[in-house]
Order: C-alpha cells, then sequence, then structure tokens
C-alpha cells in the first residue's frame, strides 16, 4: 500500500515511464549513536584514495578530470504496526558509498546522453557497502575495488557517447555536460538522539488499534522512522562537505471499500528534523479518529461524476498541484533531454501564471511559518551550497533549478542536484513555495467560487482538500498531461447546502491552461511534506501555497478495483 | 536461602512456558475457527464453496552478519511473521491447482486484493488479531482460487482430457509435534567471529575483495487444515560463507568459496576451522593466480572427488528424484525440462547397478557432521518417511508431496518450500566398487593411457550455487562470466594428473555436458563419502509453487569417476585488472 505523498514524474516512453515509476519507498533515514569528536577516519581514508586515484591514472590514455565520494552513514530506525500489533521494530546501520568519476571534460563526458537508446539509464551501479566502523585498510579496500570498476565503465560509456554523438544529428543543446564549480569546505558533528522505543512501541500500538477499530476498516498501517544520515562528501575539486540530519516521520494509513469496491485510502504524516518535535499522542490518537470518521463518510459517500467548472485546491492540495505541474518541469536538467517537452524554455521573462502569484524554491530554510519543512538542506548532493530560486516572480517566469548538469544559458549549478543514496544526481525540487500579493479570506474565497460557479451555469463548485499525490508527463511522445490523486473532496454548493463529500475522481488537465485560470488565493499557507520519486530515486521534498480558486479544471472518474467487500463478516 | 534461588527461575520458567502455550492456544484455535467458519459460510453463488483450506503461520527471526578485512559491514536482526492461505475449490480429484494462470500467478491481481501467500502479519499475535488476517486472507484467496478454477475448466471445454491424475491427495486427521526451544543469537559473539575470520584475508593484498558472513534464522511453524491435519514445528537453519576474488596476471577472474551450515549456530564449525578456510581459500586463490591456463577442452576420464562429486550429484543427478507436476495453462501443459529427467523413469535404469540412492530426512547426524536436509514433519504435516530412490541402479520411487503424478500417490513427507524437494540424500555403493584414492587415480590414469591422453583431469572443488548466485553476484559482479549459463557446473579447484603422479592446478575452465544421464558410466566410486550441506535450489520453480527460492539439504556421496566427461576452456574476454595497487599493499609495507 504505498500510497503516501507520491510526487511522481514521468519523463519518456514506456521503458522509461517503468523506470521512474518503479522505485518508491519512504527513505526518511534514521538515528547514528557513537561517534568521536575529531575528524571522521572515513573521510580521511576516502581522501587517501581519491588522492590516489586522482594522481596515479592522470598518466593513462583517458584520466579522470573529475571524482567524487559520497558516503552515507545512515542509521534507520523502524517502528510499525498493524491491527494494533507490532510487524515491524527494526533498527539498520549502513554505511554506504556513491561515486561519480567522469573522463573526458567539463565539455564533454562519459555522462553525455545517448540518444535513441530505451534505457538511457546513464548511471552506474552505485550504493557500495563499507565496512562499519573505522578500519582504514579496509574501508579503502572497499574504494578503491569500487572505484576500478567505475573507472572501466567511465572509460566504456566514453566511447559509446563518442560513437552516438558522431551518428547523431547536432543536440538542439550544446551545452557542456558538467559544470565547473568551487570547493567547498563544510563540517558538522554528526548528529545523536535518545529515543525511548517502548514509549514509541506503545504509541504506534495504539494509533493502529483505531487505524483497526471498526468491521469496514481493511488494511491500515502505522509506523514511525527515524532516520540519521551523517553524508560525507569529496571530490577531486577540494570540496569536503559532511553534513548530518535527522528526519523523523509517523504516518498513518488506513483505509476501506466502498460497497461497488472502490478502495478508499487515507493517511496522515507528521514531519519533524526531532522526534521530539513531534506532535504529542494525544494529538495522533484524535487525529487517528478524525481519519476513521472521514473513511466512514467516504465510504457511503455518493461517486462524483465528470465535471469541468470552477475549484478550490486547498494550501496541500495546490501545493502538490504545482509541485507536479510545475516543478518537474523547471527541473533543469529536462532541456537537455531531446525527448523532454520542455514546457518552459521558451518563456524565459515571459508571464505563465497571474501577476499576483510568485513561486520559489528554498531548501535553505527548514521551517516556514514555524512549520517543519522537509526540503531543507545546505549542499545539494553534488557538493554545492543550497541556493533560494526565485522561479516566478509576480507571474514572470525567471530561473530554473539546476543541478550540474548545465543547460543553454545556465551554466552553473543552484544547488538543486539531488538523488537518493545509490542514485546519480540530477536537478530536483526542494521546498516549493507559493506566494501571493492578492489574498482574501478562505471564507470569502469560497463565495467567490459560488460566484464563479454561477456565472458558468453550475449548482456546485468542488473543494479539494487533500491529495494523495499525483503525477505528470513530461515528455515530446506522450501527452504532456498531469493527474492530482485526490482523497477528499467536497461539492460546495451555490445555494449554500452544506457541503458534501464525494469520492472516485482524480483532478485532470495541462500545465499552461490550468495556470491561466488560477483568479484567486486566500490568505492561508499549508504545507505538504512528501517524498518526490522521479530518474535520481526518492528525495524528501515540500510544497507550500495559499489556498487557489481556479476558474476551470477538469476531472475524470479515478480508476477503480472490481473486487468486491470481503463475503464474510469481520470475526 | 540457596533453596529460593532455585525456586525462583523455576518460576520464572513456568511462567514462560505457560505463556508460550497461551500463545500457541490462541493461534490454533483463532485457525481452527476460522477455518470452521469459511468452510461452511465462505462462498459466492454460483460458485463453488472451499473443500480444502489450509493455514501456515511462520513467525521467524533473521539475524544476518557480514564483514570484510576484520570489521562489519552489516548486522541486522528483524522478527517477522508470515501467513500463507491455501484455498482449495472442486473436489480432491479436479480442483483449481495444477494450473498456471499467467496473469494472476505472475503479477497477481490489478484490484486491490488482500494478499495471502506470505503475507506479512504482526510478530506479536492473539486470537483476535490472528483471526482478522485469516478472514481478510481467506477471503482473497478463496476469490482467486474460486476464479482460476473457472478458467480451469473452460480452457479444459474445447479439448479432451487425457490426464486423468487426480489433483490432491486425500489425508486423514493427524497432529504432529515438534518443537524445542530456540537457541538465543549472541549477537556480539558471532559479529566477532566473523571479523576475526574476515580479518585472515588482511595478509592477502593480493585478493581484491573478501567477504564473510553469518546467518541464523529461527522459525516456528503453525500449521491447520480443514481435514484436522495440524502441526507445529520449531526449525533452525544457520550457515557461515566466505568467498573472495581476485584476477589472475592475465586479467582471468578467480575466485574461490567455503561454506558451512547447520541448524544451530553452536552447531557451526569453531573459529579455528572457519579461519582455515579463510586462509584455504586465500591460498589457493594465490596459487591459481599462478596456475596455468588449460590449453584446450578436455575430453576423457575425469575423477570429481569429495566437495566436487557431492556437489556434482547434488546439483546434477539429484534434483531429479523429487516429482515435479507441470501445471496446466491456457496454452496447455506447460512443460519445463528443469530436472524433469526421472519422472517417468520409475521402474528404469538409473545408475550403474552396484548404486543406490536413499532419502534419510530423519537423519539428525551423519557421523556426528550436523545435517541441515534433516527434518520430521514436512510443510503439509506429513511424518518425512525414508524412501529408497534407487535400488542396484533402478529408480524405485520419487520424493513427494500430497500433489501426486501419474506414477506417484502417495506423500512421502517431503514437501519442503513450496512443493516435492530433496531433504538427506546418500549415494551407496556395494563394497566391490569402493576403491582407494590410490586406486582411483591408477584407473583414471589407465583410461588415459588406453586413450592416448597426455594427463587426467581431478576436480576437487566446485561452486557453491547459493553463494554463486547470491553473494558473488553482489560483492563481484565483474568476476562472473558475462556468457551466464545455468546448466553450467562451476569448478573451483581442478588438477591435471599426469601419468607420473604428478598434480598440477589448472586455471579457466569448467564442466559441461554433465546430465543425469553421465551418472550411468560412474565406474567406480571412492571409500569415504563426503558429507555437503547446502542451500538447494527449489527444484519446482518458486514462480510457479510460490515458495522458497533455496531449501536446506545434505548430499551424502564418494568421490566418483567417470569414463568420459568435458572439461571445457573458458572461451571468455578477461576484464583488465584494477589499475591502480590494492591498498593493502600501503598497509602491508607499513
Amino acid at each position: 500500500m504505498n500510497l503516501m505523498n507520491r510526487l511522481h514524474v514521468k519523463t519518456g516512453n514506456f521503458m522509461r515511464l517503468i523506470k521512474n515509476l518503479s522505485i518508491f519507498f519512504i527513505t526518511f533515514l534514521i538515528p547514528n549513536l557513537t561517534y568521536s569528536e575529531t575528524q571522521p577516519l572515513i573521510l580521511d581514508a576516502a581522501q587517501k584514495e581519491l588522492n590516489r586515484t586522482m594522481d596515479d591514472l592522470k598518466g593513462r590514455d583517458l584520466p579522470p578530470y573529475y571524482l567524487s565520494y559520497y558516503i552515507y552513514d545512515t542509521n534507520i530506525l523502524n517502528i510499525e504496526a498493524v491491527d494494533g500489533k507490532l510487524v515491524k521494530n527494526t533498527e539498520n546501520k549502513s554505511r554506504t558509498l556513491d561515486i561519480d568519476l567522469r573522463v573526458g571534460s567539463y565539455k564533454f563526458d562519459n555522462t553525455h546522453i545517448v540518444r535513441g537508446e530505451a534505457f538511457n539509464m546513464g548511471s552506474q551501479r552505485n550504493g557500495y557497502e563499507l565496512p562499519l566502523d573505522d578500519n582504514e585498510p579496509a574501508i579503502r579496500n572497499a574504494i578503491w575495488f569500487a572505484t576500478d570498476q567505475h573507472y572501466k565503465k567511465a572509460i566504456e560509456s566514453y566511447e559509446r557517447v563518442l560513437t552516438n554523438t558522431t551518428i547523431k544529428v547536432q543536440e538542439e543543446d550544446t551545452s557542456a555536460d558538467f559544470t565547473k564549480e568551487k570547493g567547498y569546505t563544510y563540517y558538522e558533528q554528526p548528529k545523536s538522539f535518545n529515543l525511548n522505543k517502548k514509549i514509541w512501541e506503545e504509541r504506534i500500538r495504539k494509533i493502529s488499534e483505531i487505524l483497526s477499530s471498526e468491521e469496514w476498516l481493511y488494511k491500515n498501517r502505522t509506523y514511525l522512522t527515524i532516520g540519521i544520515v551523517t553524508k560525507y562528501f569529496i571530490n577531486s575539486e577540494g570540496s569536503s562537505i559532511t553534513q548530518s540530519e535527522i528526519r523523523a516521520n509517523v504516518v498513518l494509513t488506513a483505509s476501506t471499500k466502498a460497497d461497488d469496491g472502490m478502495a478508499l485510502p487515507l493517511y496522515k504524516v507528521y514531519f519533524a528534523f526531532n522526534p521530539d518535535s513531534l506532535p504529542d499522542e494525544k494529538t495522533m490518537l484524535f487525529d487517528a479518529r478524525e481519519l476513521v470518521k472521514t473513511l466512514g463518510e467516504l465510504r457511503t459517500a455518493p461517486i462524483m461524476n465528470t465535471y469541468s467548472g470552477p475549484a478550490i485546491l486547498s494550501g496541500e492540495a495546490a501545493g502538490v498541484f504545482f509541485h507536479e505541474i510545475f516543478g518537474h518541469r523547471v527541473e533543469g536538467h529536462r532541456l537537455k533531454d531531446p525527448d523532454n517537452s520542455q514546457t518552459f524554455k521558451n518563456f524565459l521573462n515571459s508571464k505563465i501564471l497571474p501577476d499576483f502569484l510568485s513561486v520559489t524554491f528554498d531548501p535553505t530554510i527548514n521551517y516556514l511559518y514555524n512549520f517543519p519543512v522537509s526540503g531543507y538542506y545546505k549542499f545539494d548532493d553534488e557538493g554545492v551550497p543550497a541556493q533560494k530560486i526565485n522561479c516566478v516572480v509576480n507571474g514572470v517566469f525567471k530561473n530554473f533549478l539546476m543541478s550540474r548538469s548545465p543547460v543553454e544559458n545556465f551554466p552553473k549549478s543552484n544547488g538543486h542536484g539531488r538523488k537518493q543514496a545509490g542514485m546519480s544526481a540530477v536537478s530536483r525540487q526542494s521546498n516549493l513555495i507559493v506566494e501571493s500579493n492578492k489574498t482574501v479570506s478562505v471564507d470569502s474565497l469560497k463565495d467567490m467560487l459560488r460566484v464563479e460557479c454561477k456565472k458558468q451555469g453550475l449548482e456546485f463548485g468542488l473543494l479539494f482538500k487533500k491529495v494523495e499525490g499525483g503525477f505528470t508527463f513530461t515528455s515530446r511522445s506522450i501527452p504532456n498531461s498531469f493527474n492530482v490523486n485526490p482523497l477528499i473532496v467536497y461539492k460546495i454548493y451555490v445555494d449554500r447546502k452544506p457541503d458534501e463529500i464525494v469520492r472516485g475522481v482524480d483532478l485532470i488537465g495541462t500545465p499552461l491552461t490550468t495556470f491561466s485560470n488560477i483568479i484567486a488565493s486566500a490568505n492561508n499557507m499549508e504545507t505538504f511534506n512528501g517524498i518526490c520519486g522521479a530518474e535520481s530515486g526518492s528525495v524528501p521534498v515540500s510544497a507550500s501555497s495559499p489556498m487557489l480558486l481556479v476558474s476551470k479544471i477538469e476531472v475524470q472518474k479515478k480508476a477503480k478495483s472490481q473486487a468486491k467487500p470481503p463475503i464474510l463478516a469481520a470475526p | 536461602m540457596k533453596k529460593n534461588k532455585i525456586i525462583l527461575p523455576l518460576i520464572l520458567t513456568l511462567f514462560f512456558v505457560s505463556l508460550r502455550a497461551a500463545q500457541t492456544d490462541e493461534i490454533m484455535n483463532a485457525m481452527r475457527d476460522e477455518i470452521k467458519r469459511s468452510m461452511k459460510d465462505l462462498y459466492l453463488e454460483s460458485l463453488q464453496k472451499p473443500y480444502y483450506i489450509e493455514y501456515t503461520l511462520k513467525i521467524y527471526d533473521n539475524y544476518h552478519v557480514t564483514s570484510t578485512l576484520g570489521s562489519i559491514t552489516s548486522s541486522s536482526k528483524e522478527k517477522r511473521a508470515e501467513l500463507n492461505v491455501n484455498v482449495r475449490v472442486g473436489d480432491y480429484k479436479f480442483d483449481n491447482s495444477n494450473f498456471f494462470d499467467i496473469s494472476l500467478g505472475l503479477f497477481g491481481s490489478t484490484d486491490e486484493e488482500e494478499n495471502f501467500k506470505n503475507r506479512t502479519i504482526p510478530y506479536e499475535i492473539d486470537y483476535k488479531s490472528l483471526r482478522r488476517e485469516l478472514w481478510l486472507a481467506t477471503d482473497a484467496a478463496y476469490k482467486q482460487v474460486a476464479e482460476i478454477l473457472s478458467k480451469k475448466i473452460a480452457v479444459l471445454k474445447n479439448k479432451t482430457r487425457k490426464d486423468s491424475t487426480p489433483d490432491f491427495i486425500q489425508l486423514a486427521p493427524e497432529k504432529n509435534y515438534d518443537t524445542f526451544p530456540i537457541p538465543q543469537f549472541n549477537t556480539n559473539k558471532f559479529e566477532e567471529l566473523c571479523k576475526n575470520v574476515s580479518a585472515k584475508f588482511i595478509k592477502f593484498d593480493n585478493i581484491q575483495i573478501s567477504y564473510a558472513g553469518l546467518e541464523y534464522i529461527p522459525e516456528t511453524v503453525y500449521y491447520a487444515n480443514s481435514e484436522g491435519r495440524e502441526f507445529i514445528r520449531t526449525n533452525l537453519y544457520s550457515g557461515f560463507e566466505i568467498i573472495a576474488a581476485t584476477q589472475a596476471d592475465d586479467g582471468m577472474p578467480l575466485y574461490d568459496m567455503y561454506s558451512a551450515y547447520a541448524k544451530s549456530p553452536y552447531d557451526l564449525p569453531r573459529e579455528d576451522s572457519l579461519n582455515k578456510g579463510a586462509i584455504s581459500i586465500a591460498n589457493n586463490l594465490t596459487k591459481l593466480e599462478k596456475a596455468a591456463i588449460l590449453e584446450e577442452s578436455y575430453s576423457g576420464p575425469i575423477l570429481f572427488e569429495d566437495n566436487a562429486a557431492a556437489e556434482l550429484f547434488a546439483q546434477v543427478f539429484a534434483p531429479n528424484l523429487a516429482v515435479q507436476r507441470s501445471p496446466m495453462t491456457e496454452s496447455g501443459i506447460q512443460e519445463s525440462d528443469r530436472y524433469m529427467a526421472f519422472q517417468n523413469k520409475v521402474g528404469g535404469r538409473v545408475l550403474p547397478e552396484y548404486l543406490s540412492v536413499i532419502a534419510e530426512p530423519n537423519k539428525e547426524y551423519y557421523e556426528k557432521q550436523p545435517l541441515i536436509g534433516y527434518y520430521k514433519i514436512d510443510d503439509e504435516g506429513v511424518l518425512a518417511q525414508p524412501v529408497n530412490l534407487v535400488k542396484d541402479g533402478y529408480l524405485k520411487y520419487l520424493l513427494s508431496s500430497r500433489v501426486p503424478s501419474k506414477r506417484v500417490n502417495v506423500s512421502n513427507g517431503h514437501k519442503r518450500g513450496g512443493a516435492a524437494m530433496i531433504s538427506i540424500i546418500e549415494l551407496l555403493s556395494d563394497k566391490k566398487h569402493r576403491k582407494t584414492r590410490n586406486e582411483l587415480i591408477k584407473q583414471l590414469l589407465k583410461l588415459c593411457k588406453d586413450r592416448e591422453l597426455p594427463y587426467g583431469i581431478i576436480v576437487k572443488k566446485a561452486a557453491n550455487q547459493n553463494i554463486f548466485y547470491t553473494t558473488l553476484q553482489r560483492i563481484a559482479p565483474t568476476h562472473l562470466s558475462q556468457n551466464y549459463n545455468p546448466q553450467q557446473f562451476n569448478l573451483l579447484q581442478i588438477y591435471k594428473i599426469y601419468p607420473d603422479g604428478r598434480e598440477e592446478l589448472v586455471r579457466g575452465c569448467d564442466a559441461t555436458g554433465f546430465t543425469p544421464q553421465s551418472f550411468k558410466d560412474i565406474l567406480n566410486v571412492g571409500n569415504k563419502p563426503y558429507v555437503l550441506n547446502l542451500l538447494a535450489p527449489s527444484i519446482t520453480s518458486p514462480y510457479v509453487s510460490g515458495g522458497d527460492l533455496y531449501v536446506g539439504a545434505s548430499v551424502i556421496s564418494p568421490s566418483l569417476i567417470f569414463e568420459d566427461g568435458e572439461i571445457k576452456v573458458s572461451e571468455d574476454d578477461f576484464p583488465n585488472k584494477p589499475f591502480l595497487p590494492n591498498p593493502l599493499t600501503e598497509v602491508q609495507s607499513k
């Protein structure tokens, strides 16, 4: 039941679709406990291997011009319950190594895109297991063996991309393969925390019991994941960056089935940078009961038919909406992919949104209006400092999110090269923030919806309160649409009848049209913390927005399970 | 005072025992009650009721420690509970089974159905929560098998059915128990052991990568079916594996491995034996690096000694000794020829007349060596029975589960990990053909002389299939041949033997072309049986059975001399050697 916070991007033909869809799991990584105060041996060991590789391979035909080692020291604690009973209770430590080794030059190297191949993965196998303790010979042996394999692979890839460039037509985007960046030094002490596991086990059990408290509740899962990750990054440009982070998540999921077989899932996520900052037990139990109550309403709710008309997106829904239809289209590296639709390529300094809206991506903040935002980091996964990017200023498109893969007119990274351990970085989103300088109260926004409905001759408009996530296609070979999966949708009646909960629709559309239909925003701000899955794996992101009123949206029927509810009653 | 000290632990023990008993009762009662209710009321109108329901609940711990060069690389433990629900619709003669629906079988339902195969459920179990899990899983299982039965009927409507073998064997109620206290895993102790063993490679800077790992999986299985058959069984599995890989000067990838398996981790070889294992791998690789390549493929007499003989017997011959029922699919019976050589051979000769094969699942030790193929109760609650498989060269019977074949219609208690599987298989010879090593070598050289061959071949060690496809694949993928062939029998230690008795280690070759039929041509055997514990790949593909990939088994075989066999020179191109020296060389020189 991987329903949580999916924000997927789909970039291409079918093969690539599979590639992008395939991996999704919550990688909120967890804690590390003991560390010495001195400069970690792991950094020394890695540095020795890095220097040796760069120096000793210099004389070869095709020496590496760039090498980075990225070591993840990870400790993940996971407590999971179903039906009020523990199903998983683990704590796992690991230390893995990712290597980026490049031959050729910044202008043209082994990672150059190979055109015309179905599995155009570009990246190499990564995620080598390293010894957990400070055993220099063992660590260096593992790094050496892995580096050698990477070097051989890089030479092979280089020959292939060279040939590919010769036999294909001139590329549209002739920018370099890798940006030149400064070396950075940063060190922070590895973090740790204390957790009373017994208390958490009991709390997770209690929540989970509520989520299975009714006969008509079928699947349910409640879990706590706490990850401490200390990331060591060094490269041949002189960077040495040590960052340590704690991420704690509590996720509640439960689902029921309507009599027509439609599966109705709901969830609640809590995110914090420290387990102590998570909400207390009382709040969580209350939310669990509310979740069950809403599921009860949903299973008997009427099915919504296809609809086209005005709608309000809650801040959370609007955040996801922007993440999908906007965010994935400003990820700079896509401009290099000849199969990509490159929606905004020619919109630089042009208007794409109403004047009152601005969109920024800001990885440098960890709280927004006192609410934790999970797309926070100091340095990105290519060792470039995080930067706040104003993508849209007063409706005008200004900038792309850049990794170290440059595109025409954007020769530098702006600190958005991100990845999951074991993958290769591409430009990804961080903390997306939609801001408005023309706001009204939430009630007024609802009234504006009613007026708009009347104008269009409709009895009601829709309010999208909670969404599960969504996906979008950015390739040229399939229509450039998006799909947002709402979980809770209300009908707002023009004649002020009470709002009515409905089920069974997905919000669909194409990006540019939908943007032009945004007509107003509320004076609130809501945040959706989630995990975004794309080419470079799952990365934590957030999306914050005020409530938005859209003059025209379209919904289509949700895919529905054909299975009947259980034949026998619960025992 | 002293008395009190004794009483307290006693009370605690009693308390613990009764707690366990209470949980056991709750589990068994939940299973019985849900079976009863489902047999009576679980059906959809117009579809048949289930005629058979079976629940298997497995609660297990998984301890896994890995290490390299004296350091732990991972150490994990996880407790899990897994539920399998098997519902049958139709009757014993003709039901939903032995039919493989490709879309449902491989991809499952596209609808959000509850899982009923290997369903992970809470390991904290009481009556109420287990009933709930059983209810949801049984419901999903029933709906799926009812659909499969109708598909099977539909497929047969257009055909005249030739095979009338029943789908399932009916059995009387029976209750079997085989439980004992589970030995605790001492994490620190075993982490220390892994570190120490893996540290043996530090001295060998010619070896590129090395690994030592330990695994311990104790499990308790609770089983009940609608016929009134029940069992509770404790089972332990422990394994220790060591691997190392390097390349010869010409780039040829070389690897060697050591494995030891037992039930309890305390029955694994002691540290000094494991250390010896590690060092022998390192020494062998060091010798192999300098060894000559076999110049050309060899065709002639071959002596498989000890480990190599047992691996050959285990990989090529033994898997053919279990019943396999080829499932029907929409396009007819799906015959795979994997391990199917003896399905229609009962009564026929499969070995020379001086050889016999027996299965002895009840044998816990072979001359003090623990056997991991040992068990008392199989996965269907049938007591494991010894079977005379081959008598004086003639195939008498096959290892079977409750799924009959044309020739075998009784279960002899061999369902393990999804389908019928080997347990403990011993190859026996009459006295006359048991020879000493010297006699075997003499015979080998004589055969060579008769064929005017300059040398003969002795194979002393072969690769462990499990380690080859799991660990080696993971730690040194570049060391595996790109032209991988599942039929290939991978060799680790091959020697040329010259007429003067001189033995010379060679590298770069593999045995191909050995089939179960080759075993008819065994000329003589050794006089010392070799005991091989192994994780044998499931005979019936787990994609069809839904079972495990590997199952613990034991094979006991003497050395084997074949009149004719082929050793092929590897034709792969070799990867370059690492461009930089191993950093271990720096450590050595310091």
